[in-house]
């Protein structure tokens, strides 16, 4: 697994040093992560990488997963859906579960630590059990929450507001509260399988694994089938192309531990597709990693071309390889994709076919936003700045109310 | 001799849960706003260089120009110099005139399209030593190259506002009271730099030392 110092090649030396000092201030500080999965979706994802390398500076970190029933996965997916945007009613009974499935946990988790993060709304009211907490206890909220449903929103609000802090991915998904509010963008990590350099045999090998043909351009969605993630829709946008452009489109997903729906998803776009050889559609086995990375390579043009999204991080990973990338303009995305400069957002299944049409009959313009996309990305959403901010948090918390922290000496040079 | 101690600067955004849907929403905000979060959108967005694809210096501009799409008012946003004021105090009662002369002459208010809403922000910063300290000025320009870009703002943006001086940055300052050197003084000093980005800046720094030192070794 890769270390700090392998990323001086992408980053340069002069972050690897910002990302040292700054960890030199929460030394042998005991930080643990919560989140509700170990293997698939983002979030996991990003743990995998962030928590060593956090290890790795000198700072005890943990990670711990809440265990739950199917019960309780199918509530907070309910949850995870009111609160990007779904009008949806619970019931006493569930609510129930869903604090009592936490209570379970608080007995049997081991949160001992001077900083508690939890991820997302599943593990939420795990505060709720730590009432005498010394710790700092912070919500990373990784959904797109620019319109929750009111109700349920009021509900969580109140656990929320127990905490000492929420991390947003992007303003728009920040919300009125009483406590310090902070904007840390997802990432990617450029070493991980999904995208490191792949040499052509790797590549190759995955094109034959899943029989695809490079005789006509591709189009390729990445992502879990979700119903958010608009699969039907990219194939209605195919569609369109195809009429003017001869081209295949690949689907390509798996499903996740905490999301029950996936597979009624993914049988709704099996039958939109059905006879259909150009449509490939793809059932990823977890940790497939490689094959992921590979279809991003082969593809021509990558789509996210989802209805909400807390940040996208598909797109990211297919910018990060030099793709030009079409996503819907929603959440996260909007502040990755900027039109004509690094990618381009649309609004309709028809805006998605144009744009495609637009970068297939323009190569050198895919070629140069691909490039631009490919820079913005090593600038803004690799794991070194995430963990950078992560550092910055972690100090923060130690000094609660102020907003210009000095550390070493106070006089700075040229006498202020 | 004094050596330059470089320092490093990490901001992490808050947001303050406000947002305006218009002009008139955006000018009432603004003038409740505490200073720090006047401070992080006029100041600090040079800090911002992650994430912001603009062409104007500060987020306000950026905002009027392409979300409120009134490029007049964007424009006279991009002119305003708030490191022209003392305090942001000063800063925030000419903008709010610039913006309020702007609105008078306006028939309507003028909205933003849904999900195009500015947001409003303050930061927390940490400033920390960054392990790099010069004392010649060969040292200093390749001190220049390696320095994260977020240094680079404090050093060259920042601190002026810290010692409400425009024309202090900390460099020439450093410059000015260790080395016989008022040319390269008056080089640093006359960058304008609220309207370049830190990274131009960078360049700007280092072609005037690749000057100064030619022929040194």
């Amino acid at each position: 697994m890769a270390v700090l110092k392998d990323y001086e090649d992408i980053i340069g030396k002069r972050n690897i040093r910002q990302i040292e000092m700054l960890a030199k201030l929460s030394r042998n500080k005991k930080v643990v992560m919560v989140n509700s999965t170990r293997d698939g979706g983002g979030v996991a994802e990003i743990l995998h990488r962030l928590v060593p390398l956090i290890n790795e500076l000198g700072i005890n970190c943990r990670w711990e997963v809440i265990s739950a029933d199917k019960d309780f996965f199918s509530i907070t997916k309910k949850i995870h859906n009111a609160l990007q945007g779904e009008k949806i009613r619970f019931s006493g009974e569930e609510l129930e579960i869903y604090r009592k499935v936490n209570e379970d946990n608080a007995r049997n988790l081991n949160l001992d630590a001077d900083i508690v993060v939890i991820h997302d709304p599943q593990p939420l009211p795990l505060i709720d059990f730590y009432k005498a907490r010394r710790a700092k206890w912070v919500w990373r909220c990784h959904i797109d929450m620019s319109g929750p449903d009111l109700r349920l929103w009021k509900f969580l609000k109140n656990y929320l507001e127990e905490y000492d802090a929420s991390i947003f991915s992007i303003e728009k998904f920040s919300k009125s509260l009483s406590h310090p509010q902070y904007l840390i963008a997802p990432s990617i990590d450029p070493l991980s399988d999904k995208n490191k350099v792949l040499d052509k045999d790797e590549i190759k090998a995955v094109s034959k694994m899943y029989n695809i043909k490079k005789d006509k351009p591709v189009i390729l969605q990445v992502s879990r089938f979700d119903r958010f993630k608009d699969p039907i829709g990219v194939i209605k946008a195919f569609r369109l192309v195809r009429k003017e452009i001869n081209c295949q489109l690949i689907l390509a997903g798996g499903t996740a531990s905490d999301d029950p729906e996936g597979e009624a998803v993914l049988e709704e776009v099996r039958k939109e597709a059905e006879g259909d050889p150009d449509i490939h559609i793809l059932l990823l086995k977890p940790k497939s990693d490689i094959e992921i990375n590979a279809l991003q390579r082969i593809a021509d043009v990558v789509l996210q071309k989802s209805l909400k999204e807390g940040f996208g991080l598909t797109v990211t990973e297919a910018m990060w390889k030099g793709k030009p990338v079409i996503g819907g303009e929603v959440g996260g995305i909007t502040t990755q994709l900027h039109n004509h400069r690094t990618g381009f957002l649309v609004n309709s299944i028809e805006g998605a076919a144009y744009r495609i049409r637009y970068l297939l009959n323009r190569p050198l313009i895919s070629k140069r936003i691909g490039e631009q996309a490919k820079k913005f990305v090593s600038e803004n959403f690799l794991i070194t700045r995430h963990l950078r901010d992560y550092l910055s948090l972690f100090y923060i918390l130690e000094n609660p109310g102020k907003n210009i922290i000095y550390t070493g000496e106070n006089e700075i040079n040229g006498g202020s | 001799m004094k050596k330059f101690k470089f320092y490093d600067y990490t901001m992490l955004i808050s947001p303050t849960g406000q947002k305006a849907s218009n002009l008139k929403e955006f000018l009432n905000i603004i003038e409740q706003s505490e200073d720090k979060v006047l401070f992080h959108h006029l100041y600090q967005s040079h800090a911002r260089y992650d994430q912001r694809v603009g062409e104007f210096p500060n987020d306000f501009a950026n905002w009027a120009a392409y979300d409120l799409e009134d490029l007049a008012l964007a424009e006279k946003l991009a002119n305003f110099d708030p490191y022209d004021y003392k305090t942001v105090a000063e800063a925030k009662e000419a903008l709010v005139t610039i913006i309020e002369e702007h609105m008078w002459d306006l028939p309507t208010i003028p909205w933003v399209r849904k999900g195009s809403e500015f947001y409003f922000s303050s930061a927390t910063t940490v400033i920390t030593p960054l392990g790099i300290e010069v004392s010649d000025l060969k040292g200093f320009r390749d001190a220049l190259n390696e320095i994260p870009a977020s240094s680079l703002y404090f050093h060259f943006y920042e601190t002026r506002k810290i010692k409400k001086e425009k024309e202090h940055d900390d460099f020439s300052v450093w410059i000015e009271d260790n080395f016989d050197k008022k040319e390269l003084v008056r080089k640093f000093r006359e960058i304008d730099f609220y309207f370049f980005s830190v990274e131009e800046v960078r360049k700007k720094l280092i072609n005037i030392m690749n000057k100064e030192l030619k022929g040194t070794k």
